[in-house]
């Protein structure tokens, strides 16, 4: 490829819940499976919040931080990847290139393919950017799980939202890092999935036990051998890892059956403070090893996507990622910039209470 | 609800992201945009896109809300008093209303205004937050 990230920016909700507030009302888990499924804090969303407002934030920092190279009048494209756009019909990446003031002339579009939905947006993008038929894509990942998930479903603990933007380039002399190759699979293998119709997440598999994993390694395993395989490069060539993260110990095993060292991706596994933030969990990885890489690392991307595949993708960091290293608005800083909320609260919030029909206010 | 296509359409600039005008013959900056610039008096017509950054000019909060701000009682709405001049008129979000104070640096972020259950179209618009995102390099 020819292509790499000029910039990226990051968005998660500033609201947050600690487990221990779910637990105190649902009692379904045992708390001492906390530490091995990774729960700890989540993301909740504001009443205001959904997958666009995140992705608008996150592209607006992209763009910020390019706006000294890139004009924005040279991005021909944008796509949103996400699982959970706020519209059914209606692209969400149209009213963004409003939001984010881009010129109407721009290929817009959403991306769908479950929590890779943001990688697969970026591959797709790449391949525009590389032929030259724009010269810059802006990709973001985002998605808003906590307003998918059913109080007192398990997954509750986690489900997080967030959004994290790419701007993509071709000029060497522009980038941070550049992407290297990529190796995917995909066939259809029931695991989390929504249908038409209905606001709540259903896991096709389960939350538990080892047949909850079963999409990732069958997923997860292929991917990486076709990557290794036509790459010639193994695990021991890369410095890092950013990988699916949804719940702790299990898909890390997987990571781990895939060749991976566990030193390789446990630093950069961020579930335990935000939750699995859907598409943009693996790229919230991303952000954070960048926000800290040095030059010349090789950094491996593993998404996968409940029912839906795995992409696998490298890139090599370049002086840039030190000289034009963001001097603030890094992923620790956002994870550390908190407001804690109360269960009731974060069900107000998310829109899972009950609603009056009639007008709520006294104030007329 | 009422279905305002046309007007949503033509306060969508404004609306998503600060567009103003820039008076081409005092240089001042305009917003909401209205065509006249109120220094000089002349025809200002420039659309001018405002940065989002300033601070809050002063504030008050709201416990009893309007229908449909149920949802983010307490509520802070400031003046803010934008860095290119402008002053605009906006709720404060991601921030307790204890919190707030005069001279405070905020920014514009993007937010849903409306959330009319499952009817109608999404209005999204500016409201403002404690500045946290720098965008320096
Ligand atoms: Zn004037």
């Amino acid at each position: 490829m020819e292509t790499g990230i000029v910039s990226y920016g990051t968005a998660v909700p500033k609201h947050r819940i600690e487990a221990d507030e779910i637990w105190q009302v649902w009692k379904n888990i045992s708390p001492q499976f906390f530490d091995m499924l990774s729960i700890g804090e989540r993301g909740v969303l504001g009443p205001e919040e959904d997958t666009l407002t995140l992705a608008t934030a996150a592209g607006e920092q992209a763009l910020a931080r390019a706006a000294d190279i890139v004009p924005q009048a040279r991005i021909g494209a944008l796509f949103l990847g996400s699982g959970t756009s706020p519209y059914a019909t209606k692209a969400a990446a149209s009213v963004m290139v409003d939001t984010l003031g881009l010129s109407p002339h721009v290929l817009a579009a959403d991306v769908q393919c479950a929590e890779k939905s943001g990688s697969t947006a970026l591959l797709l993008a790449s391949a525009l950017v590389e032929a030259g038929q724009v010269d810059y894509a802006l990709v973001i990942a985002a998605d808003t799980m906590n307003r998918h998930t059913a109080p007192g479903m398990v997954l509750e603990y986690v489900a997080s939202a967030g959004a994290v933007a790419f701007l993509v380039g071709r000029k060497e002399a522009e980038l941070v890092a550049r992407l290297e190759r990529w190796a995917t699979h995909t066939w259809d293998q029931n695991d989390y999935f929504r249908v038409e119709g209905d606001r709540y997440i259903q896991p096709g598999a389960g939350f538990y036990g080892w047949v909850a994993n079963w999409g990732l390694l069958e997923h997860v395993i292929p991917a990486a051998q076709a990557f290794f395989e036509q790459s010639g490069l193994t695990a021991d060539d890369f410095s890092k890892f950013a990988v699916p993260q949804k719940t702790g110990i299990r898909p890390l095993m997987t990571m781990g059956k895939a060749g991976l060292d566990m030193m390789q991706v446990l630093p950069y596994v961020l579930t335990a403070q935000i939750g699995d933030c859907g598409a943009a969990s693996v790229p919230l990885s991303l952000a954070h090893i960048l926000d800290w890489a040095d030059a010349g690392e090789r950094v491996g991307v593993i998404d996968y996507g409940s029912g839906a595949g795995c992409d696998m993708w490298s890139l090599v960091t370049t002086a840039l990622v030190e000289e034009r290293r963001p001097s603030s608005g890094l992923v620790m800083e956002l994870l550390d910039d908190k407001i804690m909320v109360d269960y009731a609260t974060a069900l107000k919030y998310e829109q899972k209470l009950l609603r009056s029909p009639h007008q709520l206010s006294n104030f007329y | 609800m009422t279905n305002k296509i046309a007007q949503d359409w033509r306060l969508k600039g404004q609306r998503y992201r600060l567009e103003g005008e820039e008076c081409p013959h005092c240089k001042v900056k305009i917003f909401p945009p209205r065509d006249i610039c109120p220094e000089c008096k002349q025809p200002a017509k420039e659309p001018y896109r405002l940065s989002g950054r300033g601070e809050v000019y002063t504030f008050s909060t709201v416990h009893t809300p309007p229908a449909g701000f149920e949802d983010y009682v307490p509520y802070t709405v400031a003046l803010v008093k934008l860095e290119e001049g402008p002053m605009i008129t906006a709720q404060l979000t991601d921030v307790a209303p204890e919190d707030v104070s005069i001279g405070m640096p905020v920014e514009m972020v993007t937010r849903r205004m409306r959330t009319q259950g499952d009817e109608g179209t999404i209005i999204y618009g500016y409201k403002f937050r404690p500045l946290l995102h720098s965008v320096s390099n």
